[in-house]
């Protein structure tokens, strides 16, 4: 037993990369029923009326593009289905090009037409202040769109002042600032429905805010996405990656439980030398 | 001069945002803390060249003294010319300045975004996927049930990671499904602790703000 | 020329998903241990992604919401002289000049000009955050704790279900914060709390980490999703199984 405990990390890795590339080349995928949460923000989005509008504020990058953008495309997936205007805007300048290719694959095969049905103002810097400022006004911070219109020319903009008239904002975060800047600084003043995609990371520090209402939802990583995936009937990155990430959860469960094993043997056995 | 008129500023600047909420849309202080709000935008994108300034600044200066003079070259080199093309071209994906000539005119891919989907996208994304066999490892050695608490910590884990299965929602222990052990946790213990997390950050949030706005708190100005 | 035009399209495409995954590959190879092309690989990164930022600042925050209201204003085309506007443009001369006086930090004698840039941010972000902490934070979440006390909802969501859920969390939430309660030593009553709170702090920490473990095996998955999907199966003509 001896050698288990001394066993050169590298060693670890390697079991590590085949449990999850196996699966991966073999392409296993597991199905289960979606989290109350997705379902919560899926039921959200198919009660908007018609012409409403949904605030997509994208505050990811490259580091979380893994587990965020397949829920990115899931829920424009689901908006570009329905008859309502997107915004998109971005705390990230990272997120920026993410929250684009996610567009050009589910908003423009759609036939919908930009400007008119879906428009990104693109990044601004300030966080916290920024939504704040939002609050009062959206054109004040975002004159112009992402390719420098003028936002007043833009049609999807109609009518849209501030995020007082904004029916459901989407926070798709990787950090700081992201969706607990938008609960402070928005949502705990006006009160609209918050619904937040972020990494499992993040995710755990969240559920207070989904305790108390301030959020409707919350997609937390992976399998995150894999749920909204599944609500959509659009299986992509989350559902297929669903396979190899519990192998991942097994052999970490499996690990952590060899070396307890390991550590109570050695234990009792210092234990009866003592002895 | 050099500490009153700062102290002045942010005296001014945090009253605003204070003062604000509690008057009415429309009203004088309200916009003038909407302005104020402005440009505190604009400063903090002011704030954020400054970062790349000093990258630039403490690269040049290991550069200088030798110290790893090749690799702080190619990052000065990557830093201008993304900077550069960015600066020049735009930063959409397709060019749409009509003033460039040769090569990259509008309507063509833009090489800004060329640079972020083939060199940023990819290394940030595996720098940060480097962290999986580092937990593996750390789960192997160090995750070990020492006492109650270390117990507790280790079993909730193993009981979320199995619930984040998809296949788990099936199987069960008595009458409760793995997935409903895990959502439990999630919303009752690691509610429980988060809040109280929460409110104990706020409250210091709160008076390390007034402290700041008071004048009270002046590390930030750094000493002299 | 249409053939031309389409090779450089496939070498820019191309030869993007090579330096793609070329660069996957160099990180990766830290695993084995740290080497110069690991380092070279970072050191691109930083520079990269540090060059990135300050092209969106300034074509996305610089160029919209300073340069274009101060170029209206020197042209005298918006706003209208004299106007409430036409003041408040003007006076976006002030976070010009205050941000600007950010890069005098990298002067000797000057630096302590830079001070006024940051002591407007720190003012105007401490103003932002005692409110909206004090709001959400604060209030809304001690709201949230007793909201077993709440007749309407206990009536709304049935009383046994508020109850089950809430009594926890209200043990939960007092007994870790008095865990955080330094004044007094955790003795008696207090030190039973003080250790009940440990017992939800941990449970708390342990959730927090089992979806750490998550992330970081999705990451891994997303880039094996790039090296297979993008890189080696069209090496090969396969189509996969994701467009």
């Amino acid at each position: 037993m001896e050698w288990l405990s001394r066993i050169d990390r590298r060693w670890l890795y390697l079991v590590m990369a085949a449990v999850i590339i196996v699966p991966f080349l073999t392409q296993t995928t597991f199905k289960g029923p979606p989290s109350q949460s997705a379902k919560t923000i899926y039921h959200a989005i198919e009660s908007l009326p018609p012409g409403a509008v949904v605030l997509v504020s994208a505050d990811y990058d490259p580091g979380s593009e893994a587990e965020i953008y397949p829920m990115n495309v899931a829920i424009f997936h689901h908006l570009a289905h329905k008859d309502v205007r997107v915004i998109c805007t971005q705390l990230w300048p990272q997120g920026r090009p993410l929250v684009e290719k996610a567009l050009a694959k589910v908003y423009y095969p759609a036939g919908k037409k930009y400007g008119k049905d879906f428009v990104n103002l693109g990044y601004k810097s300030g966080g916290q202040l920024l939504i704040n400022k939002m609050v009062e006004s959206i054109r004040a911070p975002f004159p112009t769109d992402v390719f420098g219109t003028p936002v007043d020319r833009i049609p999807a903009m109609r009518g849209v002042e501030s995020l007082k008239d904004v029916a459901l904002v989407i926070s798709l975060s990787a950090g700081t600032p992201g969706t607990k800047e938008w609960v402070q600084q928005a949502q705990a003043k006006l009160g609209f429905p918050l619904a937040a995609g972020v990494t499992a990371v993040t995710a755990p520090d969240i559920f207070p805010y989904l305790n108390t209402g301030q959020l409707i939802g919350i997609l937390g990583g992976l399998r995150g996405a894999a749920d909204y995936e599944t609500l959509v009937d659009r299986p992509g990155r989350g559902v297929r990656g669903m396979g190899p990430q519990s192998t991942g959860h097994l052999l970490i469960v499996l690990f952590i439980v060899l070396g307890n094993i390991g550590y109570l043997l050695a234990r009792r056995k210092a234990k009866g030398g003592d002895g | 001069m050099r500490r009153t008129v700062p102290l002045v500023i942010t005296f001014i600047a945090g009253t605003f945002m204070i003062v604000s909420f509690f008057f009415h849309e429309g009203s004088i202080p309200h916009k003038l803390a909407g302005r104020v709000k402005d440009w505190g935008i604009i400063i903090a994108a002011f704030a954020v060249v400054l970062g790349t300034g000093n990258i630039i600044r403490v690269s040049l200066h290991k550069a200088r003294r030798g110290e790893d003079r090749a690799y702080k070259i190619v990052l000065l080199v990557c830093l201008f010319t993304t900077m550069g093309l960015g600066l020049v071209l735009g930063v959409d994906p397709r060019i749409h300045k009509s003033w460039l000539i040769g090569t990259w005119r509008e309507g063509h891919y833009n090489p800004f975004d060329w640079i972020y989907n083939q060199v940023q996208l990819p290394l940030g994304a595996t720098m940060f996927s480097l962290l999986v066999f580092y937990i593996t490892s750390a789960a192997y050695r160090a995750f070990r049930v020492r006492s109650l608490e270390a117990g507790i910590l280790l079993g909730t884990a193993v009981l979320v990671l199995l619930g984040q299965i998809p296949f788990m929602s099936y199987a069960s222990v008595g009458d409760v499904s793995m997935d409903s052990i895990m959502y439990w946790i999630m919303k009752v213990p690691n509610v429980a602790a988060k809040r109280a997390i929460l409110i104990g950050a706020a409250m210091g949030i709160v008076s390390m703000s007034l402290k700041i706005i008071l004048g009270i708190e002046r590390s930030y100005l750094g000493g002299d | 020329m249409t053939v031309l035009a389409l090779t450089w399209q496939q070498a820019y495409h191309d030869g993007g998903i090579w330096v793609a995954a070329i660069l996957t590959l160099a990180i990766f190879s830290f695993l084995y241990r740290d080497n110069p092309v690991y380092k070279l690989a970072e050191h691109i990164f930083v520079g990269v992604a540090a060059g990135y930022t300050v092209a969106y600042a300034y074509w996305q925050v610089f160029v919209p919401n300073l340069w274009y209201p101060l170029h209206g204003l020197y042209r005298g085309s918006y706003p209208g002289r004299g106007t409430e506007e036409w003041w408040w443009t003007l006076l976006l001369h002030v976070p010009a000049a205050l941000g600007l006086l950010f890069f005098l930090r990298f002067s000797r004698r000057f630096s302590w000009l830079s001070r006024w840039a940051i002591a407007f941010l720190v003012g105007a972000y401490a103003g932002v955050n005692l409110i909206a902490y004090f709001q959400s934070d604060l209030i809304l979440q001690t709201k949230g704790t007793f909201v077993l006390l709440d007749p309407a909802r206990l009536a709304e969501d049935g009383w046994y279900k508020v109850l089950a859920l809430n009594i926890p969390i209200l043990i939960g939430v007092l007994a870790s914060l008095t865990y955080f309660f330094f004044s007094k030593p955790h003795r008696g009553v207090l030190g039973v709390s003080a250790r009940t709170g440990i017992f939800f702090l941990m449970a708390a920490f342990g959730a927090s980490f089992g979806y750490t473990v998550m992330a970081r095996i999705s990451l891994f998955i997303g880039r094996l999703q790039f090296l297979s999907y993008d890189w080696i199966y069209p090496l090969f003509d396969l189509k996969p199984p994701l467009s």
